[in-house]
């Protein structure tokens, strides 16, 4: 596997990730609707 | 078949008397609840119950092979952007909808655009029961080789001769599809019938966590697989010059608007059973992100094990290849037999798929169990009509494959349309005035910048292009038969199908729309009378 498609997966897979676990964190930790 | 469509409608209305009694609602912040209406008992069920529906088999079996065929990393770039144009987006204005007019899709448009165009939400509600029809189906299938894997038919080191033959045995005895259509309708039946809270969230509170433990589960497995690396090269391959390609996009865009579950009516229902203060931008948000990382999650999985245990780049190509069924049924079965565990694997595997169907046939059967609630049937009689009509709609389906890939042609096709008058409907109330007033409300989590409201607008564009190359793309499949409504994946069965759903819609327009009590009329200033 290439490191430009590690550097890739890295990138795809870290902003999903981050982006839900932020998400959810804001909905959960911030205020019950 | 205007005489039926009109026998139907009455038959559709014929309890209006107890709709106008149970009816009561409350007004504030332009919110509307009904007296007694179901609610989500909690944030998380709702959003637990919105992941369930965005997530299917779609994400599983269709995104990994759309993903890889069309370059992989472009591919993954061009389908985000998808995300926040299209997506999210219409999450948000089918969210509006359902949360300002507390009703279901027929009686939300009717009351969102104004009583001319209700048949716009007959549309929708009409490709969501379409698709359920033979949606049931498909988790028959996954419910199937679930029992199978559980019961040890794959043996160890089976060829795909043998589970083609399993297959094909399979799909070709209707008493076992249609069994297992009954089955997987009856669960859903069951889960309906106990309602929002004590049903739909419920099983969705159980299902989801459950659903991304397997997938977990299975990835894990599957990249720790040797050579499984393949597999990620070829997902995540960073070539961005192939973005100028026209194809990755109109790809991308369409795997998106298939799969996060924007414009299928769901979310104009599911935001029927919210809190008056439930926040729009953050759970759309949610949901589309939740979407795209059961995506990645199965795409790993599948990318990783096809490589890995493929005897060759050549065999991975035709595993890519072999379309969503042949795929998951014939060649994943197969692989998995010739890896260690491969029955608990592949048991984790179609469990998985078991689940992903399930949440999302479940909102398939509320967008119409609530259309008619909202034409005064209760709970329990809804369910019936729409369960037990989408058992004997289904069994075409599950006796034909060319039916049922006709029908996942034609409706899949019509949920673009479905897409476009959603943004009509906020072009028409005006979607700046949407996003600085109901969607950016004091309550909201997120704030949305400008780029929703210019999505509203781009979204009747991405219409057209995509309209546009799925039809030319259609008669370049068969040139010669392409205008046939018999082709199964032909332009003429579609407008053949359009005219006849789109004949029901507008001839039922009136009756749907003037013996309801049009009681938000008033609020919504941009509605057309």
């Amino acid at each position: 596997m290439s490191g430009q498609s590690i550097a890739m997966m890295a990138l795809v897979i870290g902003f999903y990730l981050s982006g839900f676990v932020y998400l959810i964190n804001l909905a959960f930790n911030k205020k019950e609707a | 078949m205007h005489s039926q469509c009109m026998l139907y409608a009455n038959a559709f209305f014929n309890d209006l008397d107890c709709y106008e009694n149970n009816k009561g609602m409350y007004k504030g912040g332009g919110f509307i609840l009904s007296k007694g209406q179901e609610q989500w008992s909690s944030r998380w069920g709702f959003i637990a119950a919105s992941i369930g529906m965005a997530i299917g088999t779609g994400n599983i079996w269709r995104f990994p092979r759309v993903a890889a065929a069309n370059g992989g990393g472009p591919f993954i770039i061009a389908w985000t952007i998808a995300l926040f144009t299209w997506g999210i987006p219409l999450l948000m204005a089918e969210m509006v909808i359902g949360k300002k007019t507390g009703y279901g899709a027929i009686a939300g448009f009717r009351d969102f655009l104004g009583k001319k165009f209700t048949w716009m939400g007959t549309w929708i509600v009409g490709v969501c029961l379409l698709i359920m029809f033979y949606y049931s189906v498909v988790m028959g299938w996954c419910m199937k080789y679930f029992t199978l894997a559980l019961t040890g038919a794959f043996t160890p080191n089976s060829t795909t001769e043998m589970t083609t033959v399993i297959w094909n045995t399979f799909t070709t005895t209707p008493s076992e599809t249609i069994l297992f259509h009954f089955i997987s309708m009856s669960v859903a039946t069951i889960i309906i019938y106990k309602g929002v809270s004590g049903g739909i969230e419920k099983a969705s509170k159980i299902m989801i966590p459950l659903l991304f433990v397997l997938l977990i589960g299975a990835f894990l497995r599957a990249v720790t697989l040797p050579g499984a690396l393949q597999g990620l090269q070829y997902l995540f391959n960073p070539d961005i010059s192939m973005l100028s390609n026209p194809k990755i996009w109109l790809e991308a865009f369409t795997q998106c608007a298939w799969s996060t579950g924007a414009g299928w009516g769901f979310i104009i229902t599911y935001a029927v059973y919210t809190h008056e203060k439930e926040d729009i931008p953050c759970n759309c948000a949610i949901m589309g992100f939740g979407n795209n990382v059961g995506a990645l999650l199965a795409g790993v999985t599948v990318m990783s094990a096809i490589f890995a245990l493929s005897p060759s780049a050549d065999f991975a190509g035709e595993v890519l290849s072999a379309g969503n069924s042949g795929l998951t049924f014939i060649y994943l079965a197969q692989l998995f037999t010739t890896m260690p565990f491969g029955q608990v694997v592949a048991a984790i595997f179609f469990l998985a798929m078991t689940i992903a169907a399930l949440s999302s046939l479940l909102p398939m059967i509320e967008v119409g169990v609530r259309a008619f609630m909202d034409a005064g049937f209760n709970r329990a009689k809804a369910t019936l009509i729409v369960t037990g009509g989408g058992f004997l709609l289904g069994i075409p389906s599950a006796y034909s494959l060319n039916i049922l890939d006709n029908q996942d042609w034609v409706w899949g096709v019509a949920l673009l349309v479905s897409g476009l008058f959603v943004a009509i409907a906020m072009i028409n109330y005006g979607p700046e005035k949407i996003r600085t007033e109901v969607i950016n409300a004091p309550w909201s989590d997120l704030k949305v910048p400008k780029w929703w409201t210019y999505s509203m607008y781009m979204i009747p564009v991405i219409f057209v292009i995509l309209t546009g190359w799925w039809m030319w793309q259609a008669s370049t499949w068969s040139p010669d038969t392409w205008l046939d409504p018999k082709e199964v994946f032909g332009v003429g069965t579609i407008l053949v199908q359009f005219a006849m759903l789109l004949t029901f819609a507008i001839a039922t327009n009136k009756i749907f729309a003037k013996k309801s009590h049009n009681r938000n009329a008033g609020d919504m200033e941009g509605a057309i009378e």
